[in-house]
């Protein structure tokens, strides 16, 4: 269905803030990638006539690559994702609630865990829309996120029982 | 702490996350100062099928096993039985196993488990979500998070054989050798891949279990040996692939996923997504992706056949959606998915049966079934097609009851009133034209209502049998008091006919303070009304139910049970009550108010003898949350156990005083 650039801007630009400033950890870096992104997708966007929302995280997502490379040029290798997901919540993780146990929780999960949980929790997306958007089935996005669910639900019953 | 909780609580988290509205506003205004007027032609996104895979050597795949066993192709194959026994309730696919007649299921949280007609029993509390026996049954291979290990179904001990999960190695889809002595696998890791991020690529590996020597295959998910022959089936980009194991050649055999062998070697079961399209409007279409479960012969495909039905899942109304669109030169597609999603079939023991698990797609409210289907060589007479729909009816399986009418209506079944039974009375021909009578019976949960139809099903042959072409209702009667005026009537053949009122039921079989009538279920042969009396609570009373039979003939009301108390709980209420076909039996679901989960507790009553038996009792060492009548088929009863939020469908033989599965 057709969307003008602006209802596209309007849905999701929360959804991609969050998306963002969770992966970078700071108000000012989300900002300049945040309207890089929307930047190039007022470019591009008419060109592109299915599924805008995975469309737009895939741009999201090689923005914030982009961004770690001019950051960490010396670094040569394929690990870019290890500076993603600084703490970005506020600080209270000794005590031991629920809220808490979660926040740490997530942060022990692997960098792969933390991308899905972000495309479906924090943005919003839907499994096939982060299956299009990470060139994954549908079907496999949505067993790890099961997977992670799980998981989460383990550490934090931990956590909490301490 | 469950996975709802954990998803709600990451909803609070998102709103931690701080959006910079000040950016948003800002940012917009420069947008709609520079915003573009023309529009391009879009280009229509083709959801083509999968690439082209690169043809290799095309040795000749007609397989000729060590021992040729006159075996039915699979296009011959008739579905004798498609039943839905286990709701898994919500949860991701996990992989099933059955060895003779022990259904292995594992649970998230919980490990795993068996099904069988003695109950649901834990096998091991590991964390497991794939099994598969071994073709002796003596071992269990299982995965659970990444990591392959091998469980003893007698004792539940675990052996790790590959250990994952940790550095983005995982090993997961064991799958045994015919011998038993190796087991092949998906080993797969996660890889950073420019510019996009993440992937993960699969290998087929093969281990040895005497010396661990572990070996890769090639590149591909899922895999399985082809008994009686040097073969891996596997999935690969979508695409079912034969490999050789002697020169390494390769064959692709068709699209779908999931591939899995028969023990016999003789089929191999797997999901295809096939898309189908229909133009609704100049310049306008909608496609659907929809899956279904497929068998195929295992030797070289020659032969397939489609085994599930699919429907469009129609989340918007295809006009609004037509009238929504603006004008357009180039085509404009509505993407659909199909109602159900299909995951990791497999055979049973015999090679006779299916396990599949079948998820309900509907957004919000979806769920996932583990269906079996039973394979036969015998071509389903009208009787079996005719009890195969009215089963389904009851189970309110409206889908499958419809894939076998030739054209069905919108609507098929409500809750209320709702079928409870059925029996087959009749067949024969009218000219050319075969039919089957059957009595369908409704009632209406709590209410004093009960309704009998006699219908003649018409049918005519199909691929699988026969298909139900015309239903016609031959007669009807009802017994009840809808209007809750305490006056209950008998309407036959038109006439209305008042059987009794609230006053004339004898003080034994009623009570002096409030009470109502509630279930009700009649039997023709004895011309018997069975109904419940709901003694509700007041001052003077705790709730009760008191069961009660009237014989239309005799005028006689007679007690058969007053049940004040189910374990200590008092406060007793009644959800159905379901009589047999020759009006032997009944069965009743009782509930306590007091219980705060409501768990329903499921009786069975022998009237002539007034025997009594609960049916949790029949179970061994399971752990039974509730259970619930379902229909009796012909003096068996078939009712559901919930059990760690399982649904499963068993089957209470009373003459033998047995349970079996479904």
């Amino acid at each position: 269905m057709q969307l003008d650039f602006i209802g596209l801007y309007d849905n999701y630009f929360d959804d991609v803030y969050r998306y963002i400033y969770f992966k970078i950890g700071n108000k000012w870096d989300t900002d300049d990638l945040v309207s890089e992104v929307f930047r190039k997708a007022y470019e591009k966007y008419e060109t592109i006539s299915t599924d805008h929302k995975s469309w737009l995280f895939s741009v999201a997502r090689n923005t914030v690559v982009d961004f770690y490379r001019k950051k960490k040029e010396d670094y040569i290798g394929d690990d870019l994702e290890q500076y993603a997901y600084p703490i970005c919540f506020e600080d209270d993780l000794i005590k031991r609630d629920e809220m808490n146990c979660l926040k740490k929780s997530l942060y022990a999960l692997s960098k792969e865990e933390m991308e899905i949980v972000n495309l479906k929790y924090f943005a919003g997306m839907k499994y096939s829309e982060i299956g299009s958007a990470l060139g994954k089935t549908e079907d496999s996005v949505k067993v790890k996120g099961h997977r992670i669910i799980n998981k989460l639900k383990v550490m934090v019953k931990k956590c909490v029982e301490g | 702490m469950d996975e709802k909780r954990i998803e709600y609580n990451l909803e609070r988290l998102k709103k931690e996350i701080p959006v910079n509205y000040e950016l948003k506003k800002s940012l917009r205004n420069k947008y709609i100062k520079s915003k573009k007027i023309n529009w391009f032609k879009r280009i229509v996104f083709a959801s083509a099928a999968a690439a082209a895979v690169a043809c290799l050597a095309l040795a000749s795949y007609l397989v000729t096993p060590e021992n040729v066993i006159q075996r039915a192709n699979a296009a011959s194959l008739k579905i004798a039985n498609h039943v839905s026994f286990v709701d898994i309730g919500g949860g991701s696919a996990l992989g099933v196993s059955e060895y003779k007649g022990k259904v292995y299921i594992p649970v998230a949280g919980k490990g795993l488990f068996y099904y069988d007609k003695k109950g649901f029993h834990k096998v091991s509390s590991q964390e497991v979500n794939y099994a598969r026996v071994s073709p002796d049954g003596k071992k269990i291979a299982v995965s659970a998070e990444g990591t392959i290990s091998i469980i003893n179904p007698d004792n539940g001990t675990t052996q790790e054989l590959l250990k994952g999960g940790k550095g983005d190695i995982y090993y997961e889809e064991p799958s045994w050798s015919p011998d038993g002595k190796s087991i092949i696998y998906a080993r797969k890791t996660m890889t950073i891949q420019e510019p996009h991020g993440l992937t993960e690529k699969s290998e087929v590996y093969s281990i040895d279990l005497k010396n661990r020597q572990q070996k890769k295959i090639c590149e591909g998910t899922h895999p399985s040996y082809v008994k009686g022959t040097g073969f891996v089936v596997f999935e690969r980009d979508q695409k079912i692939i034969y490999r050789n194991l002697k020169d390494n050649t390769e064959k692709v055999m068709d699209n779908g996923r999931f591939p899995s062998v028969s023990p016999d070697g003789g089929y191999v079961v797997y999901v295809k997504t096939e898309q189908t399209s229909k133009e609704v409007a100049p310049q306008a279409k909608v496609t659907t992706n929809a899956d279904n479960v497929w068998i195929a012969d295992a030797s070289d495909f020659k032969t397939k056949k489609r085994v599930t039905s699919n429907y469009p899942n129609q989340f918007i109304d295809i006009n609004r959606w037509v009238k929504s669109l603006k004008k357009s030169t180039v085509p404009q597609v509505l993407a659909l998915n199909g109602r159900y999603s299909y995951y990791e079939p497999v055979w049973g023991s015999d090679s006779e049966s299916i396990y599949v698990l079948k998820n309900l797609n509907e957004e919000g409210n979806g769920g996932m079934r583990l269906v079996r289907v039973d394979f036969t060589l015998k071509k389903q007479s009208p009787e079996d097609t005719v009890k195969r729909f009215l089963q389904a009816l009851v189970v309110r399986d409206d889908d499958y009851a419809k894939s076998i009418m030739k054209n069905p209506p919108a609507m098929l079944t409500v809750s209320n009133p709702h079928n409870v039974g059925y029996r087959i009375i009749g067949r024969g021909k009218e000219g050319e034209r075969e039919y089957v009578d059957a009595e369908v019976d409704s009632e209406y949960t709590a209410n004093p209502y009960f309704g009998l139809t006699v219908d003649r099903f018409y049918l005519s042959p199909a691929e699988n049998g026969y298909i139900i072409d015309e239903v016609k209702e031959l007669s009807s009667i009802n017994v009840g008091d809808m209007q809750g005026s305490g006056e209950v009537y008998l309407t036959k053949g038109g006439k209305k006919q008042l059987l009794f009122n609230d006053a004339d039921i004898p003080a034994s079989c009623s009570a002096k303070g409030k009470h109502r009538l509630a279930s009700m279920t009649y039997n023709q042969n004895t011309n018997t009304l069975v109904f419940a009396v709901q003694i509700l609570q007041d001052k003077k009373q705790e709730a009760s139910v008191k069961l009660v039979s009237y014989n239309l003939n005799t005028k006689e009301f007679k007690l058969i049970d007053h049940i004040t108390m189910i374990g200590k709980d008092v406060n007793i209420g009644i959800e159905n009550l379901i009589i047999d076909a020759k009006g032997e039996r009944i069965a009743a679901d009782l509930f306590s108010d007091n219980d705060k989960s409501y768990r329903s507790y499921c009786f069975v009553y022998d009237l002539k003898q007034i025997k009594k038996i609960m049916i949790d009792s029949m179970f061994e060492k399971s752990i039974i949350e509730a259970t619930h009548t379902k229909y009796w088929d012909e003096g068996k009863l078939v009712f559901s156990v919930s059990s760690l939020d399982q649904l499963m469908e068993y089957v209470f033989e009373p003459v033998s005083n047995s349970l079996s599965t479904l």
